[in-house]
């Protein structure tokens, strides 16, 4: 930063001796647009060395990894022995990573329908007036904000069999008469966090859906209203259709953000019982850094990767609007 | 000068302390204040050597959690200090489950601590990282007297990686004697008595037995010797060995005389808290609980006694695995912080050091001589221990670093198999193919 | 609408319904607290109690005695953080809203995809990475890693913000005979003062309540985050809940304490960062 401040600080002074030569205008034309050339990249210059440093070097470092033969041996060194396709081979074959693929389809897809759906909710209520909304709205949003890990622990303390909140109301209620087995039952397991994980990712759906319901002009909806609308075809018909492009974006995103759960998991079950509720994150941590295989590991986190970016492109898609904007705003 | 006075000092009554240990040998049991003693008297002995006053921090990192063995260590701790001025040693307490991973994440950056209590079968692992000091090449090791299935544990490539932490142990069924008595039940020898004794002793807020199926090597050694007394081996897990072994885990908690949680469960301390809580009536389990028992007043032959594990067949020879710990040296400290390590574990391998140890630690002494003075002086409690410690199984018996691997194919099918998301058979076969890829590898 | 909401009852029900809403959400936060002054005992007695059963403050005194230092290590990771991403981000933000360069699509494209990449595949390979540059177990090396949350999103939502800065602004400095870095330093940056503000509360959320890289990026003893704090009691197998309760009430210190101070900083941010960016 100290060398962009100096670099700059010698400009103006170029400037000023150039200035009035009306013979040198072109020339000044040309300084001032590698001055302003150089000044924008000097100002990228810590963004791009940080995201090499911390992006482009790891993942470049984990797909070698996927190519190697790791194990207790080679873990001091940077290298380890090439081995083909053996990891992607024992992953495929691995019946608990296969599993973990598995789960973290059921997972992803049961968070975002629940989150959506309880999100959309919330956010047509808040939009309503009523009192309280304003501190509701301010409320909501905080499972977001505590730490995942927190979460994880909180929810393993309120789904314990015994002396678990869960149970206690559902039998104080009459729902149920014995304690349900929430985290041991490997049937129940993957249900108990992916409740957790909705209601962590509910205050996020609500309040892009809430200020994306904000923007919708009220003369629309007064519109559909005197064209004698009832309230699900108003929203079906009219409201749905102009946010849609937010919908698209808020279910990316936490397409994204489910993908990669990991505290959670982590603090709840760990991924069990019995691997019952072990995600490709999950199980790539515990074959990397429980197990030292770090090929396997790497080879994992590949099949994660390219999940993951299989959005990229409709993300970049979405966001062609801020790419674009960039086009026309030189100074 | 005053150092030395304070030091002198000191000596002078804890001589005085070991003259009253001797007297009252027998009576181990509350040997807490005297352990200082002993040690103080070994350690003393060595320390002319370090008189030297360079500051060295060594870091010692192990999973000994019971009464007496964290009392054990930080007495032993404090005497070496005060016998080698300049010297600090930090313990880190890491739980079992963890202990393994944090080791090798520690080799990965070349920043194992100095000293490692590492638990036997993980040994051929640890040496494997290239990181540990060969004991055997450093001045004044010796093999001389130690059991050779106990010192081997770190030999490899004709060099001895290891000394033992305090011994040797292995596990038995432990029960709560008032409870069999109230349900008219005798301590169970066979399978098929086990399966009716847990189910006569559960009731809504107790279960029969504890089971340890957490995600560790606790699990698999605990299934080892129902699963090698029953003349299984890892090479062909999935025949009927491994599967009527299985088959009687999944029996006790299908039948609820043991409870699902177990699957969280690791042998020490969760096991052994709820055997104390009364909420389970027996569990498998080994002697270095009886320092825990005997703190919350539970005594042998009043409160819990102790069998063999139960057997299919009556008559079957019970092989049980050999556990324990094992001292590992790593390089990242330097030349002067191995040496210094290494009279740390060597203090630990006199006599009455180890005696002292193996009381404190519930362990059976590696050494042939010690452990017959042991056995002179142990109680009632100890007889189903040591009868079956001595011919136990060493786990990584030709496995070697392969062991962690089946261990892990092992614990998953048993997790598998009692959460019900495999059927025994199933899970047994999973684990077969896995165990016959690491076989293989 | 407008016709539905004159109905006194009907606004009652929204009330109602927005009541349960936010019971469901802020149940657990609430039962953390009630659970921290609770003795070990009776959470472990199997009755769940709504009110504290026996008030204590043995937990607190418990997990400040072991925590403390956690929390202070928390709260430099989280400052770091901050620290970083803005230092990382505010230049360059500004660079790709202001100035037309021929890397800007590139890099922001970059930028949305780096949000994509989970964290398990960058820390695995950083934990490798770092032992290789001395970055293990150090402050700067776990800044770094939390970084990778935090300098994505504020390069874009200080972007998206530098967008609204009406280009006369800057072309005025320049005329006056400011440098570029002058222009950015005295006239761009104060007036961004609250997106940065925003960027800041983010990445310190973010550095604070970070689990994964501290799990895999801190090996050895020495720097313990609160996170990291909480799951050390529960892999205890024996799992304190007391103390375990009375330390997630102090992770959620901050959270509690950036929702009263900085709300509406939080509400732009979660709304700006995910749809304009």
């Amino acid at each position: 930063m100290a060398r962009v401040g100096t670099e700059l600080h010698e400009a103006p002074g170029d400037l000023a001796r150039s200035r009035g030569h009306g013979a040198a205008r072109e020339v000044r034309h040309l300084t001032a647009w590698r001055r302003h050339q150089l000044a924008g990249w000097l100002f990228l210059t810590p963004a791009i060395a940080y995201i090499l440093f911390a992006f482009v070097l790891p993942i470049i470092y984990n797909v070698m990894m996927s190519f190697e033969q790791t194990s207790p041996a080679t873990i001091g060194s940077l290298t380890a022995p090439f081995a083909g396709l053996a990891n992607y081979r024992f992953i495929l074959g691995d019946p608990t990573s296969r599993a973990a693929i598995v789960h973290t389809f059921e997972f992803t897809a049961g968070s975002l329908f629940g989150q959506f759906v309880i999100g959309f909710a919330l956010a047509l209520l808040f939009t309503l007036r009523f009192p309280g909304r304003t501190i509701g709205r301010s409320l909501i949003i905080v499972p977001w904000l505590l730490p995942l890990i927190v979460t994880g622990v909180i929810f393993k303390f309120l789904f314990q069999v015994e002396g678990g909140a869960v149970n206690q109301l559902l039998m104080n209620v009459g729902l149920v008469h014995h304690a349900i087995d929430w985290l041991d039952d490997p049937h129940l397991a993957l249900w108990t966090i992916l409740i957790a994980n909705i209601w962590l990712g509910v205050p996020f759906f609500t309040l892009l859906l809430y200020s994306a319901l904000q923007d919708v002009p009220l003369e629309v909806k007064e519109a559909a209203l005197m064209d004698g609308a009832g309230p699900w075809q108003r929203l079906r018909m009219v409201i749905v259709p102009i946010i849609m492009p937010v919908i698209e974006v808020t279910l990316l995103l936490g397409f994204v953000f489910t993908v990669k759960v990991f505290d959670l998991v982590v603090g709840l079950t760990g991924g069990g019982p019995a691997n019952a509720t072990q995600l490709i994150t999950t199980w790539s941590y515990n074959l990397s850094f429980q197990q030292f295989s770090f090929g396997e590991g790497a080879a994992l986190n590949n099949v994660l990767l390219v999940l993951a970016l299989i959005c990229a492109p409709l993300y970049l898609l979405l966001s062609r609007g801020s790419l674009r904007s960039s086009a026309g705003t030189g100074s | 000068m005053p150092q030395l006075l304070v030091e002198f000092g000191s000596c002078y009554t804890l001589e005085k302390e070991k003259t009253a240990v001797n007297q009252s040998a027998i009576k181990w049991r509350r040997g807490l204040a005297s352990l200082a003693a002993a040690t103080c008297a070994v350690v003393g002995m060595s320390q002319v050597a370090s008189s030297a006053a360079t500051k060295i921090t060594l870091t010692e990192e192990d999973y000994f959690n019971t009464p007496g063995q964290i009392a054990a260590l930080a007495n032993y701790n404090k005497q070496f200090e005060a016998a080698h001025p300049g010297v600090t040693i930090t313990r880190q307490y890491v739980p079992f489950a963890n202990l393994d991973t944090k080791l090798l994440t520690q080799a990965a950056g070349h920043d194992l601590p100095n000293l490692l209590a590492v638990d036997n079968p993980f040994v051929p692992t640890m040496i494997t990282t290239g990181q540990m000091v060969p004991l055997s090449t450093l001045k004044g090791f010796s093999t001389a007297g130690y059991y050779p299935a106990i010192i081997k544990e770190g030999f490899f490539n004709g060099k001895y990686y290891s000394y033992p932490v305090a011994g040797a142990n292995s596990i038995a069924l432990m029960y709560n004697i008032p409870m069999l008595k109230a349900a008219h039940v005798s301590p169970p020898r066979t399978w098929a008595q086990l399966v009716s004794a847990a189910k006569a002793l559960t009731t809504p807020k107790r279960f029969g037995i504890a089971l340890t199926c957490e995600a560790a090597e606790d699990t698999t050694w605990q299934f080892e010797p129902f699963f090698w007394t029953n003349g299984g081996s890892f090479a062909k897990i999935a025949s009927a060995p491994g599967v009527q072994a299985l088959s009687l885990w999944k029996q006790l908690v299908t039948d609820g005389s043991a409870s699902k949680a177990c699957l969280n469960w690791s042998q020490t301390p969760a096991a052994t808290g709820q055997f104390l809580a009364g909420k389970a009536a027996m569990m498998v389990n080994g002697p270095w609980n009886f320092p825990t028992l005997n703190q919350q007043h539970w005594y042998y032959g009043k409160q819990f006694g102790i069998v063999p594990v139960p057997v299919r067949v009556p008559g079957q020879h019970v092989v049980v695995p050999l556990g324990g710990e094992d001292w590992m040296i790593s390089n990242s400290g330097g030349n002067a912080a191995e040496q210094m390590a290494f009279q740390y574990i060597q203090g630990m391998q006199t006599p009455a050091k180890e005696l002292q140890l193996a009381k404190l630690f519930g362990y059976l002494p590696a050494k042939i001589a010690v452990a017959k003075t042991y056995l002179a002086q142990a109680g009632p409690e100890w007889k189903v221990y040591i009868d079956q410690t001595l011919y136990a199984h060493p786990r990584t018996l030709g496995l070697g670093v392969k062991y962690p691997k089946i261990s892990q194919a092992v614990w998953t099918a048993i997790q598998a198999a009692l959460s019900g998301t495999q059927s025994v058979t199933a899970a047994l076969q999973t684990a077969q193919s896995q165990i016959t890829a690491v076989l293989k590898g | 609408m407008n016709r539905l909401q004159r109905s006194p009852a009907l606004r009652l029900l929204c009330t109602l319904a927005a009541l349960a809403a936010l019971v469901v959400v802020l149940f657990p936060v609430y039962a953390v607290i009630v659970g921290s002054f609770e003795s070990t005992q009776t959470l472990f007695s199997g009755t769940f109690y709504w009110l504290p059963h026996l008030p204590t403050l043995a937990n607190y005194r418990t997990v400040i005695q072991a925590q403390s230092g956690n929390v202070l290590t928390s709260l430099i990771v989280g400052l770091g953080t901050a620290v970083l991403a803005l230092v990382v981000a505010v230049p360059a933000a500004y660079a790709l809203s202001k100035y037309r360069l021929r890397v800007t699509v590139v890099l922001v494209s970059s930028l949305l995809v780096c949000q994509i990449v989970p964290s398990i595949v960058l820390a695995t390979s950083l934990f490798i990475v770092f032992h290789w540059v001395h970055l293990v177990n150090s402050y700067p090396g776990l800044i770094i890693a939390d970084g990778t949350y935090a300098v994505p999103f504020s390069i874009l939502v200080l972007r998206a913000f530098f967008f609204s800065l009406p280009n006369e602004v800057m072309q005025a400095a320049r005329v006056d005979g400011a440098s570029e870095w002058q222009t950015f330093r005295r006239i761009v940056v104060p007036l961004a003062r609250s997106a940065v503000v925003t960027v800041a509360v983010f990445a310190f959320l973010n550095g604070w309540g970070d689990f994964i890289f501290a799990l895999t990026v801190l090996s050895g003893s020495g720097i313990e985050p609160i996170t990291l704090g909480i799951y050390t009691y529960l892999g205890n197998y024996s799992t304190d809940w007391g103390a375990v309760m009375a330390s997630a009430a102090f992770a959620m210190v901050p959270a509690g304490v950036l929702l009263v101070v900085a709300q509406r900083y939080i509400a732009t941010g979660l709304t700006a960062g995910s749809v304009k960016g």
